[in-house]
């Protein structure tokens, strides 16, 4: 017998999927109360999966209300994983929604607290920093060995498929002709990892993907002697410096930098070649969303 | 005086998909601390509650009981868990032994709200909220019944629910259920 009420029959999937993730959620809040805090942000994020499952398969059969709970609940244990960005993103999408005046005060007092946290990532220089250093040891356009990124479009594009993994699988498709390299590059590509990932988002600027911040990140790893930064005539001209390649061996090191690590090395093997304007429009061509973002937005990565 | 309602607790995993035996060990912890080392007997109120058990009444007594498997769990759960937890586990637990026997009803889905989760009950009827609680205080579980009682009606998924609440010192349970927009006050 199905323990639900009628207007809500749901299939044998949908019921599963709904107990593992009451599984996780009771078992993420039992680790985060007895003070492993650590293994509980991990087990939220497995718990904030699944709900977004359940809320796409209840979306799905129609089930409106119990889908915006569903996606509310989702977004609060991404803010328990402290994924404030995608908690952010799913809050908002609640609040379009219809949800009772109860429900939504809530919502708009936890969009609101992740919004402040997400504020205060976003000056987060050293780990926008820590990207453009992978950047520029495996994504150089230099043949000799030197590590260099030539033009900041070309820079900037590419920091956009490391910030934006499930971008960079769609690109794999459609540049990577082989079926079995295809597969290869795309196992590397650590999805799940990467909703994890801080500072990722980026607004639509007037040649794409953009960061407001770069010119922070910039100062910051020439005053640490990481890169150089020169200009060919109106060209911008990025070098990783002696100091940068013992700053990436340290990443390289870092188990948190595996993902980034392994998107950078992908990265580089795929698009190593392809010039900024390039870049620029394979993303017009490939991604309508961004191209037709106006200016200023941020763009989300599903 | 008519027999108690009796059930071993060392079922709840079985009765419920979402509930680990940590709830049936932590009902077992307090259980022994505040009766005996193979049961508790509660007495157990209800308001609204419509059950074969209850023959037409209100109240019956509740006798749990258990034998040693969850052994290792009660001590586990002695070791790691602050006593307020281990207090609102064991409630989680009588309302485990409640659905599905009092009231045809299973834990089917929590939800997570903010810093707090929710429990969704699935019965023949319908989806309900439930709010549990628990205490080992002297007195009082009438005013934590209606303190429960109010956030239940102030639930934000705009559901009928349950109440349970259950007093381990006072061996008493406060079983109810509430139309989502009745009167609070």
């Amino acid at each position: 017998m199905s323990f639900f009420r009628h207007d809500l029959i749901l299939s044998e999937e949908v019921n599963k999927a709904i107990t593992a993730k009451s599984r996780l959620i009771l078992r993420a809040n039992e680790l985060h109360e007895t003070g492993q805090l650590e293994q509980a942000r991990e087990v939220f994020a497995e718990a904030a999966r699944h709900e977004e499952g359940v809320a796409a398969l209840l979306r799905e059969a129609g089930h409106n209300d119990d889908y915006l709970i569903s996606l509310v609940s989702a977004a609060s244990c991404w803010k328990k994983a402290g994924v404030q960005d995608r908690a952010s993103t799913l809050f908002e999408r609640a609040l379009a929604g219809q949800i009772s005046q109860t429900l939504r005060k809530k919502v708009v007092k936890l969009q609101e607290e992740c919004s402040v946290v997400t504020r205060r990532l976003e000056n987060n220089v050293p780990i926008r920093a820590a990207r453009i250093l992978l950047l520029l040891k495996y994504c150089s356009d230099e043949a000799n060995g030197d590590a260099i990124i030539t033009g900041l479009t070309r820079l900037a594009k590419l920091d956009f498929f490391l910030r934006y993994p499930k971008h960079l699988m769609t690109a794999i498709e459609a540049v990577v002709d082989t079926p079995e390299l295809r597969e290869q590059f795309i196992r590397r590509i650590p999805v799940e990892e990467a909703t994890l990932m801080f500072n990722k988002l980026m607004t639509r600027h007037h040649f794409g993907p953009w960061d407001h911040n770069y010119y922070n990140v910039f100062a910051y790893l020439t005053s640490k002697g990481l890169i150089s930064v020169s200009k060919s005539e109106s060209t911008y001209v990025f070098r990783l410096e002696q100091a940068g390649y013992r700053a990436v061996s340290m990443l390289e090191q870092n188990r948190n930098f595996d993902g980034y690590v392994r998107l950078a090395q992908t990265l580089g093997e795929v698009f190593g070649d392809y010039l900024g304007s390039q870049l620029k429009q394979f993303i017009y061509d490939h991604f309508a969303a961004i191209a037709n973002a106006k200016l200023g937005e941020t763009l989300w990565e599903s | 005086m008519p027999d108690p309602l009796s059930f071993n607790v060392e079922n709840i995993p079985v009765w419920h998909d979402i509930l680990s035996t940590a709830y049936a060990a932590r009902l077992i912890v307090i259980g022994r601390r505040n009766s005996s080392p193979e049961k508790i007997t509660l007495q157990l109120e209800t308001s609204q509650i419509d059950s074969p058990c209850l023959n037409g009444g209100c109240s019956a007594s509740l006798e749990l009981t258990w034998g040693t498997t969850y052994d290792d769990e009660c001590r586990r759960s002695e070791a790691s868990v602050g006593q307020t937890r281990l207090v609102e586990d064991a409630a989680v637990g009588v309302a485990g032994v409640l659905f599905p026997n009092v009231v045809d009803a299973r834990f089917v889905n929590v939800v997570q709200i903010g810093d707090k989760f929710d429990y969704l009950m699935g019965t023949p009827q319908g989806q309900f909220g439930l709010e549990i609680s628990g205490s080992e205080k002297r007195s009082g579980l009438n005013a934590l019944h209606q303190k429960k009682r109010k956030q239940l009606l102030a639930n934000v998924k705009g559901k009928d629910g349950y109440v349970v609440v259950c007093g381990f010192r006072e061996k008493r349970v406060i079983f109810s259920f509430h139309r989502f927009g009745e009167e609070t006050a």
